[in-house]
């Protein structure tokens, strides 16, 4: 059987056999000559110089290693950190778009802190402030909703507080009245007349309110925290809305 | 791994050190230079640890003679630039032989001719075969580890299997003109 080296699969393998045997001879060269070298050396360089200068390279690289082991634990921290995160997030939105109680208890926290500093700006109103003080400092209205907007020229009428509910009577000079009622009552127990009356679906404090017009009285419903919210009276939309707006829980 | 590998760089030099200045010293005549050239070898090592297996074992010897060896060329060919002849020029020195080494190899009287024509090599081109084809390293590694481009590689490579079709080819009594 004769070969054909004009065959170029068999050209390019004899090649590298070549060149590997070449290879191979070349580190045998070598080992002897280390082996020789070994035998007989002769030439000795300043080998605290050159002690000290390895040293140096080998005390850089264990720097860098060390600069890099730390470097990825923190990229291996960082991503586990990262995945808990968008997982949080991820679940938080969905149970939050998805369960009302959460929420609702979601918003509430945003409305207590608007709440905050809707007392810093209300207390200033000059007509309001008076009685928002009397308010404030009746030692019987605990644990519940005091306005902190009282429409201008309106007083206290009259304060009812019983054992589920609190009611606050407003008049003015005119004998005008606001209505104003919380009630630890579920939303189904709450009985509105609605016959004949136009109704609006509106927000209060960031919850779901109704608004109820029937004649020339305005009356507002909605539920916080397990209190039912009744707010009705003649004036204008604006000024009740105002009113709902400022109360704020008193401890 | 981090302790592994420095223990592995200080076994290196503790053994080796003499034999790496033994042979940067008879390239490049110059004590300074041959302590530049082992220290320049130990920079390339470290680059390469990972390639690195035991200590002992005859592939770590040559790869870092290979390593020391082509670094001491580069320095002497940096401070001797007029004088020497750098390992790029020798192809214009060498004939443009059409290239084939196999016939040029069936022509031989087996491989102890060959292996003898071998040892006539020019040291920096067996140590780019032996990268290549013993180590096993893409030109892109090789041009890492000797400092070169990987076009010098490619060059190299060219001019290393030319020049030992030529050693072999002389054998056979072809004048070179």
């Amino acid at each position: 059987m004769s070969l054909d080296i004009s065959d170029i699969k068999f050209k390019n393998k004899l090649d590298d056999a070549i060149f590997s045997y070449t290879g191979l001879c070349h580190i045998e060269n070598i080992n002897n000559e280390i082996e020789q070298i070994k035998k007989n050396i002769n030439i000795n360089p300043d080998q605290k110089e050159m002690d000290l200068n390895i040293q140096g390279l080998i005390n850089d690289y264990a720097r860098k290693q060390r600069r890099q082991k730390r470097l990825n634990s923190f990229k291996k921290v960082s991503k586990i950190a990262a995945v808990f995160l968008i997982t949080l997030i991820t679940v938080s939105t969905i149970l939050m778009s998805s369960v009302d109680a959460l929420r609702i208890f979601f918003w509430n926290m945003l409305i207590e802190q608007k709440e905050d500093y809707s007392t810093i700006t209300v207390e200033k109103d000059e007509f309001s402030n008076h009685v928002v003080e009397i308010l404030m400092e009746d030692k019987n209205l605990n644990n519940c909703y005091i306005p902190f907007y009282i429409p201008e020229n309106f007083d206290i009428e009259k304060i009812i507080n019983a054992e589920n509910s609190i009611t606050i009577i407003f008049k003015d000079m005119d004998s005008n009245y606001l209505f104003f009622e919380q009630s630890k009552k579920s939303r189904s127990e709450f009985m509105v007349d609605t016959e004949n009356a136009y109704t609006e679906t509106i927000s209060i404090q960031g919850l779901e309110a109704k608004l109820i017009q029937k004649e020339e009285t305005t009356a507002v419903l909605w539920q916080k925290n397990g209190i039912v919210f009744n707010v009705h009276s003649r004036l204008d939309k604006e000024e009740i809305l105002k009113f709902c707006e400022s109360l704020n829980f008193k401890n | 791994m981090n302790d592994y590998s420095i223990k592995k760089i200080e076994d290196l030099y503790l053994k080796y050190n003499k034999i790496l200045y033994t042979i940067a010293y008879r390239i490049l005549n110059n004590h300074q230079w041959a302590q530049d050239a082992v220290q320049a070898t130990f920079v390339k090592i470290i680059e390469n640890i990972a390639k690195i297996g035991d200590v002992d074992c005859n592939k770590t010897k040559v790869f870092i003679v290979i390593i020391c060896r082509n670094i001491s060329i580069n320095i002497y060919n940096k401070h001797k630039r007029s004088s020497v002849l750098p390992i790029e020029k020798f192809d214009e020195i060498t004939p443009d032989y059409s290239f084939c080494l196999e016939e040029e190899l069936i022509g031989l009287e087996g491989l102890s001719l060959l292996k003898e024509k071998i040892n006539m090599l020019y040291e920096p081109y067996a140590d780019i075969i032996t990268l290549r084809y013993i180590f096993d390293y893409s030109e892109k590694e090789i041009s890492k580890i000797l400092d070169i481009t990987e076009q010098n590689v490619r060059v190299r490579l060219s001019r290393a299997k030319k020049s030992l079709m030529k050693l072999l080819r002389e054998d056979k009594g072809v004048d070179v003109v």
